[in-house]
């Protein structure tokens, strides 16, 4: 191979790494899922907080989380995106291991150690963290999530009368809205495409 | 220099693959510009050598190939953009 080739190929290399898509391909509707979860457990919280007839946690909160671990494994494995990039899989491995952590915790050691209250403030902030971390790499929509649900999971013990309540206002625009927004650009974007 | 490396589309497979988790055959075949002949072809030598994996799946129902770069692959690439730049600089005009 003489300089000249060398060149080339140094050049073709470099082009298609400048140019490799950094973008986050994740399902919007697993962020609408999850938002939904933490929406509803803490919206019943706030209601039983106001007397209202709310059903035992125990027939909520455990369908609700295997219902979506089960419809994020259907959506990722019917996923059909032409790529995963090394963002996606930072991603998904970041809210693997928040939801793991804080799902062994919150077996271990709520009612035990860990009052209720204060086992919901540590899913709103490790979730806000997962945010933070994705969307400072890859999405806006998911970043100002982030920011949301922790601004959210500090006011919310400044106000007791409605700390589930700001949770719930916090997983909504948290996790539902940033959905709700890339789908709507996926959308748009496949429609372009077409 | 790597002799796999020095065809053009095997070059640009790898260079694809190093900036993702995995690509399909049709995104591959559509960032590269050849024929599903030549690019089956092409990866057949990369899977064989063990610089590139392949993954047969279905996604939704319709099959899908999704390749990655392995280890190898990845060591092999940096090497060869190695000797590239060693050629380079050690041409009388830089």
């Amino acid at each position: 191979m003489d300089t000249v080739a060398a060149r080339a190929q140094l050049a073709a290399i470099d082009r298609i790494v400048s140019a490799a898509d950094r973008s986050l391909h994740l399902p919007p509707v697993i962020f609408v899922v999850w938002g939904l979860v933490g929406v509803t457990i803490n919206g019943l919280h706030q209601a039983h907080a106001f007397g209202l007839p709310v059903p035992p946690d125990q027939f909520v909160h455990l369908p609700m989380i295997l219902a979506a671990v089960a419809l994020t494994t259907w959506v990722e494995r019917r996923r059909s995106d032409a790529r995963q990039t090394v963002v996606d899989g930072v991603a998904g491995l970041t809210f693997a291991v928040v939801f793991a952590v804080l799902l062994v915790v919150n077996v271990t050691a709520q009612h035990v150690v860990v009052p209720a209250a204060a086992m919901a403030l540590f899913w709103s902030a490790g979730f806000s963290i997962a945010l933070l971390v994705v969307g400072l790499q890859a999405s806006r929509p998911l970043l100002v999530g982030g920011v949301a649900l922790l601004a959210a999971t500090g006011v919310a013990g400044l106000v007791p009368p409605w700390f589930h309540g700001t949770l719930a206002l916090g997983w909504a625009v948290g996790f539902v809205l940033p959905g709700l927004v890339l789908f709507g650009r996926r959308s748009r974007g496949r429609a372009a495409a077409v | 220099m790597d002799e796999l490396l020095l065809s053009r589309v095997r070059l640009e497979v790898i260079a694809q693959l190093v900036t993702a988790e995995w690509v399909t055959f049709s995104e591959l075949q559509r960032s590269i510009e050849v024929t599903n002949g030549n690019l089956g072809a092409h990866l057949a030598k990369l899977v064989a050598s063990g610089y590139v994996a392949e993954e047969k799946r279905f996604a939704g129902r319709r099959p899908q190939s999704r390749y990655s770069l392995t280890r190898t692959g990845r060591a092999a690439l940096v090497r060869h953009v190695s000797d590239l730049k060693a050629l380079v600089e050690s041409a009388p005009n830089g």
